[in-house]
């Protein structure tokens, strides 16, 4: 039984696809036969290994397209003659976050590899492929989707949609027990089967902080919903009582101007840095004393992982949906208010000012993340795919 | 290929590189196929884009089994014994397929799969062919299939641990890697181990002893350990940090640090290369950490004493590079914030060492390549201590444009200030400070602080505005238009109309200064702005000035004032002779789509008329310098020719059609529909480069390659294949426009030999002395010089220097492309020391001097880079200075003396190109690396004569022996038989 993964960009960097390229190595190693398709190819190399086993599909590949050198051939200039990659998506649904990155000739080849679709797994990993998922692939196909967010963040449209298709998947997997409730209470009664495997940690020896450096780090997207503004005015705020502290924060993203604009009019050059993307985001978690997210809603926040991996306390928002669910209040970090600049900064300071609390709840987070191992996680996996063979046989 | 069956994937095979491991003879490579043929099958090595292939045998091994397929095992030998040597490295690139063995069907098209992998390509994969300097790259395409590439690379050196020994000896081991060791005769490798200043100005060389190859030095191999050693297990493509000992020469180098003059380096940082074989082959590896496996660093640092103190050398690592950092050890000063608002900028920091340190100290600025330096009071406090700077007050006693290092000295020693302790590497990169404008006798410039490589602080002081890029220059009747895109720092807001007065400086001293009016548009959010100058002048007084301006407009710089609200702003507009818009042609430039349709259109008609239209054996057409200008050895050998009284139809390719030539040959645009018709009809083309590669050499024509220079840096295949400018030397066009050559103008047989060589022309070659030198012997020298100094307006008693530096490869490569251009010498030193009694001309590449933001307008510093010949520019100076640019081998011949300012010998000699001979045992002058040196050289001037008569007389025994004045008859007369004197053939 063939399973297939559909993704956004399995090159890029981020939670997602980490996590799909942890639940399709450990299905590899375990023998499964493997697939991920990948709409979109943005870099040349993978940020994340991949296991040689696994096939790996791009659809539209922008890294081979400026390299293949000569003129391209007729069909391609009669597509670009049509403006056919620069016409906007007809089957993405509207409120999907990366809707502009889509086009009709994206649309064109991911309608034809779900019709080509006639058997085995498919599993979708974000909301508007799910939608794609349900409408038009065969259903001899075991349609299982991923929801990583909560329904509620989902604009109004989008939730319509949700209500209207998801009935017609097979199954629902969801990563909060959050959200496996409100998606039980949604689709009760429709045979959808909804159930929850959270995200998983690779299991890898990790760089252990030290926790002596004086230095706040976060990572993740420059854009709003990671609500780096947020935390870059908590920290004006508490460089007044630790100035020797510094914040660095990792990822690019489209508001990287702004966020430059931001430090520059709030003087803050000395303090916070603007990293760039990192390629190896475990070393520089382990020359970290603090792990902030600032989200504004978070699908599950698998960086909050990654940071308690190397033992790094976190203080984070209580956001929808991922920290509560990872992070233990008090034990191995705080959960402040969503929204709460005031309360933030004071978390901060907290585990500024105290070494030897800071050490504590480092050490408690690396025991209490430990559930999250994909040797657990992984076999919910290959117990759901049990499942659905025994339903096939 | 049938796309359903892509997607279906039924009937289709997959075949995936499972992993690839490097063993003495070869690789061995394992696949997975999704069915089990159940037999053995051929792996297939296909040329790309041509037809040869090599097959070897695939075998299928029983023991394991994945899935539903089955694991396959193949071995590709690539030494030259194994049989497929040879022939493995004669091609460009192979694609791997797998085909069903044993099937050789007649005509039927056997089927075969392509290998699928994905890995990260990696050195310890390479296979290498020593003679040839070759190396085999196994890698995954992007499009996820296996092929190999056939390169030639230097090979790498590898650092495997560091450590201190005693007093201050560092001890480096690691392997240098690559077609240049043979592991079988270590010795014959000449290792040695090069420490360099990142400023490459000082070097030393210690002896690298070659050791057996340790277990130590050895990672553990191949598969079982992978990148599994750290990470996961999965990615199994094998990939061991070392190589073994089949393909590297372990080393140990001591170095004593004693040995290096630290006083003089210190506060500066080290690193480190590898050299392989001895003076012409020696090549510079640079010593890299290995990717995968972390080398070993001792972190004891040392502290070494000298007689200017005591020196600590903390031993790291910048990105995978080892460095030694030099830091004086009895002052130590940190930074620990920086802020740049409200017209100050504020230092705040601690003094590290000694601790504690109350007292008063002193906060340095010194300028970088110049001998300025200012000095401020400071005073700590329990080590702490807290530095305002006003620039408006700095400016005025001596702050000027350039990048001012900033230190800190107490108790006569002195340390650089910077920004270690947070942990943070590369600031330069991450850290931009608020960009102030500050107005200093109504002339603006932008200040800032900023970190400069190592974490250093310095401040940069600037012009506020400065010409990013020029758009086009048109000239109507009524009057000029400008667009530029100008960088404004801090971005004036507001502002979208400003007025202005431009300054054109012509010929013979006379000078027009035009009122202008300017809008602004800012782009984005950025601090460019699009600007678009328009003269106010009235229409008619416009007129009388304008062929006047018209020709001049790039004779020297423009300079350009702008009256905004609150401050002025001067700076030079640069303009080269493409911006400038004149007929059909420069406009369409405007219009990129509509531009391609009629080059397409036009090529198509070249296509046709170079078939069909007679060869008109009387005409030729001169090109020099890509059409820039008129000048060279095509101009010499034409106005030998007008001299000759010839008849012969000239025509010239020239950007700029304003110009006026003697003999009023036919000016074409290139690109333009009569260039087109001219290339297609002419039977002789005298060029100093190369034409462009829509041109089809007719039979019958002839083609003559004056080349414009003797090199001295590297050329063609000659170039250091690790170096940048390696590729761009060996382009496949390149090789292909060298063919097209009948005829190579040599001036001397070196270069003869060389150009031959590097580009593999076997055609005649004319050493016959360079044209363009007869200048240097014609009776009426002296005259043509008076006429000379008269256009430039050189006042009677002074004396010339003609500023020639090269062009650097390396300047012109990612965001350095379009940072302003630094001299590495102060231009107001200069005018201050030697202003009186020297004029200094300056001759730049185009793209450097757009680049430059330089105004002087005293008229002892003149920007000539776009005068049409340099040859005039010979004819008046007294001195030159230049550092590697042919302009020496030319120059020779006026016998006059010159200065080699080579501020980054060490530099260009190695890392850059490569030079063809010892330009520091030769050379004809003095080389010199700073600014002070430079200058005392310039007040010895008149010493050089008789100090370097011997190696001058050896120089030009050696470049200049053809040189008599009758070079451009003699190409005439090889060249065209009785052209001219017979009429048509």
């Amino acid at each position: 039984m063939r399973i297939t993964f559909l993704i956004f960009d399995i090159y890029g960097m981020g939670g997602t696809v980490r996590t799909v390229l942890n639940t399709a190595n450990y299905l590899a190693a375990h023998g499964q036969d493997v697939e991920i398709v990948s709409v979109f190819r943005k870099n040349k190399d993978p940020f994340f290994p991949i296991d040689p086993r696994i096939r790996i599909r791009v659809l539209r590949n922008s890294v081979a397209a400026g390299q293949a050198g000569g003129r391209p051939g007729i069909k391609q200039r009669t597509l670009q003659y049509l403006r056919v990659p620069k016409l906007r998506s007809r089957l993405i649904h509207r409120d999907d976050e990366a809707y502009d990155a889509f086009s009709l000739m994206s649309d064109v080849k991911i309608y034809r590899f779900l019709k080509s679709l006639h058997d085995g797994v498919l599993i979708t990993t974000r909301p508007s492929f799910n939608l794609m998922a349900a409408r038009y692939v065969d259903p001899r196909v075991c349609r299982v989707a991923q929801e990583h967010l909560n329904f509620d963040i989902h604009p109004p449209g989008l939730q319509r949609a949700i209500r209207r298709l998801y009935p017609r998947l097979d199954h629902l997997i969801t990563l909060t027990d959050d959200d496996t409730a409100t998606y039980r209470r949604l689709f009760d009664g429709t045979g959808l089967d909804v159930r929850k495997i959270t995200n998983s940690a690779p299991q890898v020896s990790c760089p252990q902080s030290s926790l002596d450096q004086k230095a706040v780090i976060a990572a993740g997207r420059l854009v709003p919903q990671k609500g780096f503004d947020l935390l870059i005015e908590a920290f004006a705020r508490v460089i007044e009582r630790f100035p020797d502290w510094r914040l660095k924060i990792y990822g690019y993203g489209r508001d990287k101007n702004a966020l430059q604009k931001l430090i520059l009019d709030k003087h803050l050059y000395n303090h916070v840095f603007l990293m760039g993307p990192s390629r190896d985001m475990q070393q520089e978690l382990a020359q970290a004393s603090i792990y902030a997210l600032s989200s504004r809603f978070e699908g599950f926040g698998m960086v909050l992982v990654e940071a308690m991996q190397c033992g790094v306390p976190i203080v984070s928002f209580d956001c929808p949906k991922g920290p509560a669910e990872i992070v233990t209040h008090g034990e191995d970090g705080w959960l402040v208010e969503n929204g709460n600049v005031e309360r933030f900064a004071e978390a901060l300071m907290d585990l500024m000012g105290d070494d030897e609390k800071r050490r504590r709840f480092g050490q408690n987070a690396m025991r209490n993340v430990q559930r999250f191992d994909i040797q657990q996680i992984g076999r919910q996996w290959l117990d759901l795919l049990e499942d659905i063979s025994r339903k096939r046989a | 290929m049938n796309r359903r069956a892509r997607f279906a994937g039924q009937d289709k095979q997959e075949w995936k590189l499972i992993d690839l491991e490097m063993t003495k003879s070869g690789w061995r490579l394992r696949l997975a196929s999704t069915v089990d043929n159940g037999a053995d099958c051929e792996l297939l090595l296909q040329e790309r884009h041509a037809s040869r292939t090599l097959s070897l045998p695939l075998t299928r091994s029983d023991g394991e089994r994945l899935g539903s397929g089955a694991l396959y095992v193949a071995h590709v030998p690539f030494m030259p014994s194994g049989g497929y040597g040879e022939a493995l490295f004669d091609v460009d690139t192979w694609d791997a397929y797998v085909r069903p063995g044993g099937v050789v069907e007649a005509g039927g098209e056997a089927p075969r799969w392509r290998v699928r992998s994905h890995f990260r390509e990696r050195e310890s994969l390479y296979a290498f062919h020593r003679s040839r300097r070759l190396a085999a790259i196994p890698y995954s395409t992007v499009q996820g299939n296996l092929s190999i590439r056939i390169r030639r690379v230097n090979g790498s050196a590898k650092l495997v641990s560091a450590a201190w020994h005693g007093d201050g000896v560092l001890v480096l081991n690691g392997y240098v890697f690559g077609p240049l060791v043979d592991p079988d005769k270590p010795e014959r490798a000449r290792l040695s181990l090069v420490v360099r200043n990142e400023a490459a100005t000082a070097e030393y060389a210690f002896p690298a002893q070659p050791v057996p190859w340790t277990e130590e030095a050895e990672a553990p191999p191949a598969v079982a350990a992978g990148p599994g050693a750290g990470r996961e297990p999965i990615a199994r493509v094998s990939d061991y940090a070392a190589p073994s000992a089949a393909s590297s020469v372990a080393f140990t180098a001591r170095i004593p640090m004693g040995a290096v003059d630290l006083a003089a380096l210190m506060d500066q940082r080290l690193e480190f290369f590898v050299s392989v074989g001895q003076s012409d082959n020696q090549r510079l590896l640079p010593l890299r950490q290995n990717e995968d496996h972390p080398a070993d660093l001792d972190r004891r640092n040392p502290v070494v004493h000298t007689h200017s103190g005591a020196v600590r050398c903390d031993l790291l690592l910048d990105g995978m590079r080892p460095l030694v950092r030099l830091v004086p050890h009895d002052l130590e000063a940190e930074v620990e914030a920086v802020y740049a608002r409200d017209g100050t900028i504020q230092i705040l920091g601690r003094v590290l060492r000694p601790g504690g340190y109350s007292g008063s100290t002193q906060l340095r600025l010194r300028r970088r390549d110049s001998q300025a330096e200012m000095a401020m009071p400071v005073v700590a406090e329990d080590g702490r201590f807290d530095v305002r700077l006003t620039p408006t007050g700095l400016l005025r006693d001596g702050l000027r444009p350039g990048l001012w290092d900033l230190s800190l000295s107490a108790q006569g020693r002195t340390c650089r200030l910077r920004s270690w302790q947070d942990g943070i590497a590369h600031k330069n990169q991450l850290v931009r400070f608020p960009r102030q404008r500050f107005t200093v006798d109504g002339q603006a410039y932008a200040v800032y602080p900023l970190y400069t490589r190592g974490d250093y602080l310095a401040i940069r002081v600037r012009p506020d505005v400065r010409v990013k890029s020029v758009l086009y220059i048109e000239a109507r009747k009524t009057g000029l238009t400008l667009r530029v895109r100008l960088e404004v720092l801090p971005p004036v807001e507001g502002v979208d109309q400003v007025t202005g007065v431009l300054t054109v400086r012509c010929e013979y001293g006379k000078v027009h200064r035009i009122p202008v009016a300017c809008s602004l548009q800012r782009v984005g959010q950025t601090s460019d702005f699009h600007a678009v100058l328009t003269t106010t002048l009235p229409a008619g007084e416009f007129a009388s000035i304008r062929e006047d301006v018209v020709r001049n407009l790039h004779f020297d710089s423009v300079e350009c004032v702008f009256e905004f609200p609150s401050h002025q702003s001067r700076f030079p507009i640069t303009l080269s002779p493409d911006a400038v818009v004149s007929s059909f042609d420069d406009r369409l430039d405007r219009r990129p789509r509509l531009r391609r349709v009629f080059d397409r259109l036009r090529v198509l008609f070249y296509r046709a008329a170079n078939r069909v239209l007679p060869v008109r054996s009387d005409l030729i057409v001169f090109q020099s310098y890509y059409g820039n200008s008129y000048a060279c050895n095509p101009r010499a050998i034409y106005e030998q020719m007008l001299g000759q009284g010839r008849r012969f139809r000239a025509v010239w390719v020239m950007k700029d059609l304003n110009k006026r030539l003697p003999g009023s040959p036919r000016l074409v645009k290139p690109r333009s529909t009569a260039y087109f018709y001219y290339m297609a009809r002419a039977k002789y083309f005298i060029n100093n480069g190369n034409f462009p590669d829509f041109y089809r050499k007719r039979r019958g024509t002839v083609h003559v390659e004056t080349w414009h220079g003797t090199p001295l840096k590297r050329l063609g295949y000659d170039v250091d294949p690790g170096s940048a400018a390696y590729k761009e030397n060996t382009a496949p066009e390149l090789l292909n426009r060298v063919r097209r050559w009948d005829y190579l103008v040599a001036p001397n047989p070196y270069t003869a030999e060389i150009l031959c060589r590097a580009y593999r022309y076997d055609k005649a070659v004319l050493e016959v002395g360079y044209p363009r030198n007869d200048v240097f012997y014609r009776s009426d020298a002296a005259r043509r010089a008076q006429e000379i100094r008269r256009r430039l307006d050189i006042p009677e008693e002074k004396r010339v220097i003609l500023y020639a530096p090269t062009w650097r490869d390396s300047e012109h490569q990612g965001q350095q492309r379009n940072a302003p251009y630094e001299f590495r010498f102060d231009l107001e030193d200069f005018k201050r020391e030697f202003g009186d009694d020297y004029v200094l001309l300056l001759r730049l590449h185009y793209f450097d001097a757009q680049r430059m933001q330089w105004i002087d307008d005293s008229g002892i510093i003149r920007n000539l880079t776009f005068y049409d010949d340099i040859a005039d520019l010979y004819l008046i100076s007294d001195l030159l200075i230049t550092d590697y640019s042919s302009v020496m081998f030319d120059f020779a011949n006026s016998g006059r003396p010159m200065i080699f300012f080579t501020y980054d010998l060490l530099a260009y000699r190695s890392v850059m190109r490569g030079f063809y001979f010892d330009l520091e045992e030769q050379a004809p002058g003095p080389l010199v690396r700073t600014e002070a040196e430079l200058f005392a050289a310039i007040r010895q001037v008149d010493e050089w004569p008789v100090r370097y008569r011997d190696k001058y007389e050896a120089f030009r025994r050696r470049f200049c022996s053809l040189e008599d004045g009758g070079a451009a008859r003699r190409v005439i007369e090889a060249v065209f038989d009785d052209v001219g004197k017979g009429g048509r053939r």
